[in-house]
């Protein structure tokens, strides 16, 4: 489960027309999607969201996978569904709870397609364009660069511990928690062990021998990434405008489940039918 | 008299919350066109003494530290590693642990980035460094997809591109195969002949490097026992049995059965001094040659 999730924000280096799209550019577009995307209370902007990045997933070869995630996240957007339709004390609760999953479904492309599409270098790159600091910078990239280091390593710890006759899955969560210490103080440890001998290396490389660093790739704009970051402002302010004048939205925009197929109603009448059946 | 490329005087390095000296009164003088072997058991102080050349000791890690340390007469004892990284390359054992780019490319490109060298500079530093190491196929690649002989050689590529005369390398083949070990040390010997670099290498398995390294240091507990040319030390008492190589250890050991047997002429028993001490297989051969024991 745990590496499944880490796959989700995999790069992968391919020759999209995403990719080539500048990460300042793709850094706005999910500015501008998740600030839209949590203002809206309506059911069928949403809807419209969600159909117009479902293209975009397509462009960066990012359906499958972003369906794998949804597939994990099926519990937890019904659960959402549920929770929201059966305690919201508000005039149309289903409506809310099926706007909150739709939220998280589209975040999740997004920050999927963001991530799928923009590598780790040039989001350090983007970084330092926004005038933040070389180090931090670099601790960002190196952070990601570590992640499948590590996991191969705490692989290894665990098929020891367990060769060692350590129990990882037995017992009640609780249980299986404490079951995990003896794994964490020899991962922390060859984590300490490692970032130490890799600050000996950076240093031995000349870390911070000058202020004025250069660099062997820096990011460049290209047309179609002012054309990018205009259509996402234009986006922005068309949404800005709505929000400011307060205009009301058209009425095929303010659609909601009607209260007769409410998840409350729609449960009792369940209800009744199985009670009904016992009854007879 | 070929120049001195490092000389330590009296090093003593004492890490913080250590209760004993990593090194204790360490001089040794290095030449230029030396390939230094530095021997010792684990634990022995073989990495602190190779950190104090390159300033991570004691400008990196903490502790007490005494003596003084000159790379080409000038003095190093308050620069730290960076500003040292033009003098000294430095190529860790961990091959994984010191790479922190994510291709091979920008990972040499790191040190000349660190320092401010223009973007086209940067470039033909590149081709010429895979180009001297061989890793062209590998220049656009992630390092963490090539072998463990190739990250080495990347870190290697890495630690000369500011091109310092001197290379430092800790144990660098301790994570590779036999057959990467011996094309590293080829390589190294290559950069010590024709591109005069001064190489000191720490390495436990002494068998390989034989045939390139033309000294060798012994350090014991912290001390340097004894250093010189191979044959000086491999001769020399200060040395222990369990260190030496194939070679001079099978002269020893027939040195010793030759008194216990008869059947050896006592022509061929003379020849069993220390001062005919062979290095390597060919030097056995060529004793036996003399002697008429040995023949092709």
């Amino acid at each position: 489960m745990s590496s499944k999730i880490l796959e989700y924000f995999d790069y992968e280096s391919d020759k999209s027309i995403l990719h080539q799209v500048d990460p300042r550019g793709k850094a706005l577009f999910v500015v501008v999607i998740t600030c839209i995307t949590i203002l809206f209370r309506e059911l069928v902007p949403l809807l419209l969201i969600l159909g117009a990045i479902i293209p975009l997933t397509f462009l960066a070869h990012f359906f499958k996978k972003w369906m794998r995630t949804i597939l994990i996240l099926l519990p937890l957007i019904l659960l959402i569904i549920i929770i929201n339709a059966l305690l919201l004390k508000v005039e149309y609760p289903t409506t809310i709870g099926i706007i909150m999953a739709l939220r998280l479904i589209i975040l999740t492309a997004v920050y999927g397609l963001f991530f799928q599409t923009v590598s780790p270098d040039d989001i350090s790159q983007m970084l330092i364009k926004f005038r933040l600091p070389f180090t931090f910078a670099w601790a960002i990239s190196t952070a990601y660069r570590f992640i499948p280091t590590l996991a191969n390593e705490t692989n290894i710890i665990m098929a020891a511990q367990k060769s060692r006759g350590l129990q990882i899955d037995r017992g009640n969560i609780f249980k299986r928690a404490r079951n995990m210490v003896p794994l964490l103080i020899p991962i922390f440890a060859s984590a300490m062990r490692r970032s130490w001998q890799l600050a000996e290396a950076i240093e031995s490389r000349g870390w911070n021998a000058t202020k004025n660093r250069t660099y062997l790739y820096s990011l460049k704009m290209k047309w179609w990434d002012y054309l990018v970051i205009l259509v996402c402002l234009a986006i922005f302010g068309l949404f800005l405008f709505l929000v400011i004048t307060q205009v009301d939205l058209p009425i095929w925009m303010q659609l909601y489940i009607p209260s007769k197929y409410e998840l409350k109603e729609l449960f009792k009448a369940a209800w009744d039918w199985i009670k009904g059946l016992f009854t007879k | 008299m070929s120049k001195k490329a490092v000389s330590l005087k009296q090093v003593t390095f004492k890490y913080k919350n250590s209760t004993k000296f990593a090194i204790t009164n360490v001089s040794l003088e290095i030449n230029a066109d030396d390939f230094l072997l530095l021997v010792g058991y684990s634990g022995s102080g073989k990495s602190t003494l190779l950190k104090t050349i390159n300033g991570l000791i004691p400008n990196f890690y903490a502790g007490t530290f005494g003596g003084s340390i000159k790379i080409n007469g000038e003095d190093i004892i308050d620069k730290n590693p960076a500003q040292l990284a033009k003098q000294v390359g430095f190529v860790f054992q961990n091959p994984e642990n010191q790479i922190s780019n994510l291709t091979v490319e920008k990972e040499i490109a790191f040190p000349l980035e660190n320092f401010g060298v223009p973007r086209n500079e940067i470039i033909t530093r590149i081709d010429e460094l895979v180009e001297l190491l061989g890793i062209e196929r590998i220049r656009y690649k992630s390092p963490f997809s090539i072998s463990g002989g190739e990250q080495q050689l990347t870190a290697i590529a890495a630690a000369l591109a500011l091109d310092p005369p001197m290379l430092i390398l800790d144990e660098v083949t301790a994570h590779l195969s036999p057959n990467s070990a011996n094309d590293l040390l080829k390589i190294l010997f290559k950069l010590n002949q024709e591109h005069d670099k001064t190489i000191i290498l720490s390495e436990h398995r002494l068998d390989r490097c034989l045939n390139y390294v033309n000294k060798i240091a012994y350090i014991e507990q912290g001390k340097l026992k004894i250093s010189g040319s191979l044959k000086e030390v491999l001769s020399s008492k200060e040395y222990p049995e369990n260190l030496l190589p194939k070679v001079p250890r099978l002269f020893y050991e027939l040195a010793r059965k030759s008194n216990d047997f008869n059947n050896f002429s006592s022509k061929f028993r003379k020849s069993f001094n220390v001062e005919n001490l062979p290095i390597t297989i060919s030097d056995f051969k060529k004793l036996m040659q003399i002697e008429g024991e040995y023949h092709d």
